[in-house]
């Protein structure tokens, strides 16, 4: 017997496969990750939608910068925004649940958790399993992997930092979120957010849970 | 080229032995679905695409698979193929630069270059490219907005103003440096440095590394054309102006526009050129790609590649335009596969053969890629039409009769400009016809002098080759051509370029209002311009059509028995199990219009009562 959450994987994978096939949706770079820009709900335009092969998918916004929400389940619908859809303006459909949203300014800080430097995005690099989206922040550069937990329960952001100076601290500081938990495995949490002292390179999780069978 | 070289050439060519040109559609696979919005070749020849679906496909050879090198991106609309590892793209947001850093034929690094533009959910956003100049700097049109955006302001990339330039228009810069050329440096600068774009669907460097855009009919584009598009320029659309340092709003008039307007240094009268024109390249083949070597070519998203021959009067661009390939879906000169709509860009491969991507999705079109390659028969053509002193000195690919030269020179040249004004297109207005006094004849009857007594600047002068014949008694493959005199060889310049400002108390009606305006013989008249550049192909000049396709208006009375209804219907639709295809987005209904009446007049029975329901 197949158990119903092995089940619904597979469906999930046959899913994938079809809309690769359909046009519904479609892998770029790495067959193991599923890639769009393009106009996704409650994001501004261009915004990505990545897809993981665990059936865990996420929206980064270009604009304000960051993961804006995650969804599980299938990847999206794109009809929409295809050649043939006409000229309705219409974001694509998450084909499936959200289960984190966070929203607000970008959040990561320099020096003082109270002033955020400018997001300027300048570009993403494909690996195995994994995003690394490339920006600046201020004077800084910041290279930002995110991966999914190898257990599903959620996401890993690790975060690089060039050109920041050798003690100053980075604030993590979320906006008001929902359907999840933030932990920094090697910062601390203060009354503004998660700060990282000294450090060039840290991580931050994002726990919504594993799928529900 | 010389005419002794010329001359040459026609004795080696096996002339009349071959067709001229040859069309061939290439076979994509399923999973690259079409929507071909990019097409260039690297160094080293293989073919690259890119689709509106956001891939970034590959091939390396004419045998070789077709290989998937990124995917994901948002509506690109032109790339720069700098190698099998690089290739550089624009699409909606921004210049990004794709790299394969580990080998395995895929992209996985993606750089962006420039993005300083706005950017909201408007369909009609979007970045058209793509060239790259010498000194690594890139080139891209930003378009305007379709209409109003609805998402909240803060799901914009900018700051939206939806405050009008100067007054309300169809197409808005509602997002900043809408409606602007850009440059973007190879330290990642992006220069907004020319303005009053629409929808500049077609960017082009020449072989000097000139910057040339394509843009087309609509609000303060009296009709489509190949603009020369330099610093600081001004190419007509006022909403772009706000993003302009300095702009105060209130000051601009329509006269201030038009003072400023730089116009198309060549025009596309709308219809007879095409409805929206796309990608200019430049025939750099030496001779493999035909006769018109160094000479530009357009694609036009109805089913028209056309031909330009530019010329610089007064140290400025402008010249003439041909229909190339389309305007008859059987020509003499034209083997193989019908020229399918939808083309939006064209490359030249290292073989000299053209090719065509094709899209549909904006109203009609088809998906697809087709290659166009010369097959060494020389088509009767005007290979050269450049304007003199006195009048024009014109160029034949074949010797002309000397016996019908009376009968074209009898005609004339049609002239006329158009409105410059905030209404969606403009119809030809001022028309005259100027007198052709004399026409001079080679002794080969490889060329022509004519002498035009009253050349005007400002006008558009179309020249009419239907009674002109060879020496072998055809007629030319495209017999029509237009010349857009921006200035004459005496000095005069027109200010606005072929338009002219609407009079005080002159009821100046947009190109499509215009039509909607005619009276029944006039729109009979239309319709039968329409009919021969549209429609004769497949249901033949006579109306008698093919046989097992096109409907034949003669000898089946119950073709035009329908109501008006049903046959504009399928004059906008199509009817798929005929194979007709749908003229929705291509014609006005003004033009739908006109062709049913021409119908009507030419080949109808007296009004029905059914019709008339």
């Amino acid at each position: 017997m197949i158990a119903f959450s092995e089940l619904k994987k597979r469906i999930q994978k046959l899913c994938a496969a079809f809309a690769v096939l359909t046009g519904a949706a479609f892998a770029a770079g790495p067959e193991s990750l599923l890639i769009e820009r393009t106009l996704m709900p409650e994001a501004a335009p261009s915004s990505f939608a990545v897809g993981f092969p665990n059936g865990v998918s996420f929206c980064y916004d270009v604009v304000r910068g960051g993961v804006s929400y995650v969804w599980r389940g299938g990847f999206l619908d794109v009809t929409s925004v295809r050649p043939n859809a006409g000229k309705a303006v219409a974001p694509v459909t998450l084909l499936g649940k959200i289960v984190y949203r966070e929203e607000g300014f970008f959040p990561l800080r320099a020096g003082d958790p109270q002033h955020g430097a400018a997001f300027v995005f300048k570009g993403y690099r494909l690996g195995e399993n994994a995003i690394e989206f490339r920006y600046e922040l201020g004077r800084c550069e910041v290279r930002e992997e995110v991966a999914p937990l190898p257990d599903g329960s959620g996401l890993v952001r690790r975060f690089r930092i060039a050109g920041a100076t050798a003690d100053e601290a980075w604030w993590y500081v979320p906006g008001p979120r929902s359907g999840g938990e933030l932990v920094a495995p090697r910062g601390r949490r203060d009354a503004d957010g998660f700060r990282f002292d000294a450090a060039r390179e840290f991580a931050l999780e994002v726990h919504f849970g594993k799928e529900s069978s | 080229m010389s005419r002794l070289a010329w001359m040459l050439l026609l004795l080696v060519l096996p002339l009349g032995a071959n067709a001229g040109y040859h069309i061939e559609t290439i076979v994509l696979p399923p999973e690259l679905r079409g929507g071909i919005s990019g097409v260039a070749f690297t160094p080293k020849g293989t073919l690259v695409l890119a689709t509106r679906y956001g891939e970034i496909w590959m091939r390396d050879s004419d045998a070789a698979p077709w290989r998937k090198f990124a995917g994901g991106l948002d509506e690109p609309l032109g790339l720069v193929a700098e190698s099998e590892d690089v290739v550089y793209v624009a699409h909606r947001p921004e210049l990004l630069k794709l790299s394969d850093t580990n080998g395995d034929r895929r992209a996985d690094t993606f750089d962006v270059l420039g993005y300083d533009w706005g950017q909201s959910n408007n369909y009609h956003e979007f970045f058209y490219g793509l060239r790259r100049d010498a000194d690594g700097n890139f080139y891209g049109a930003i378009s305007l907005d379709s209409s109003g955006t609805k998402e909240p302001a803060g799901r914009t990339r900018g700051v939206r103003n939806l405050t009008p330039a100067v007054e309300a228009s169809y197409h808005n810069s509602e997002m900043p440096y809408r409606g602007w050329a850009v440059k973007i440096t190879p330290a990642g600068r992006t220069i907004h440095f020319a303005s009053g774009l629409r929808q500049a669907n077609g960017v082009g460097l020449s072989p000097e590394g000139d910057l040339f855009m394509t843009d087309n009919q609509g609000d303060y584009k009296p009709s489509g054309g190949l603009m020369h598009v330099e610093f600081n320029d001004f190419h007509g659309h006022a909403e772009s102006l706000k993003w302009e340092p300095g702009f105060v709003s209130g000051s601009l008039t329509p006269e201030k526009l038009w003072r400023r307007y730089k116009a198309p240094a060549v025009v596309f009268p709308h219809g007879p050129l095409g409805v929206s024109a796309g990608e200019p390249v430049w025939d750099l083949s030496a001779g493999r790609f035909g006769p018109f070597t160094g000479q530009t070519f357009v694609s036009d998203f109805t089913n028209l590649v056309l031909r330009v021959e530019l010329q610089k009067v007064g140290g400025a661009y402008q010249g003439v335009a041909f229909p190339f390939l389309g305007r008859s879906e059987d020509p003499e000169f034209v083997s193989g596969d019908r020229l399918k709509q939808g083309g939006i860009r064209l490359a030249f491969a290292p073989d000299g053969s053209l090719y065509i991507g094709q899209t549909s999705g904006w109203g009609a079109g088809t998906m697809g890629l087709q290659k166009v390659t010369w097959d060494g028969g020389v088509p009767a053509e005007v290979l050269s039409l450049q304007l003199t002193e006195r009048g024009f000195a014109l160029k034949f690919t074949q010797p002309m009769d000397p016996s019908t030269v009376p009968a074209f020179a009898g005609q004339g040249v049609r002239v006329f400009r158009y409105y410059y004004h905030v209404q969606y297109g403009s119809p030809p207005i001022d028309e005259t016809v100027l007198p052709i006094s004399d026409v001079q004849l080679s002794a080969d009857g490889l060329s022509a002098h004519l002498t035009v007594p009253g050349l005007k600047a400002g006008f558009v002068y179309e020249f009419d080759f239907e009674r002109l014949r060879t020496l072998r008694g055809g007629i030319l493959a495209n017999p029509v051509a237009y010349y857009t005199a921006n200035r004459l060889l005496t000095g005069e310049v027109a200010i606005g370029g072929t338009t002219r400002l609407p009079r005080p108390n002159e009821d100046a009606l947009g190109a499509k209002a215009a039509l909607n305006e005619l009276a029944p013989a006039a729109l009979v008249a239309e319709g039968k311009k329409v009919y021969a550049l549209f429609c004769a192909a497949c249901h033949q000049p006579d109306g008698r059509g093919m046989k097992g396709g096109a409907a034949n208006f003669v000898d089946d009375k119950s073709r035009l028995a329908k109501s008006d209804e049903q046959l504009l219907k399928s004059i906008a639709q199509g009817v798929e199990t005929k194979g007709m295809p749908a003229f929705g987005s291509t014609l006005p209904k003004g033009q739908q219009k006109a062709v049913l009446a021409y119908l009507r007049a030419a080949f109808g029975e007296p009004a029905t009562a059914a019709r008339q329901e």
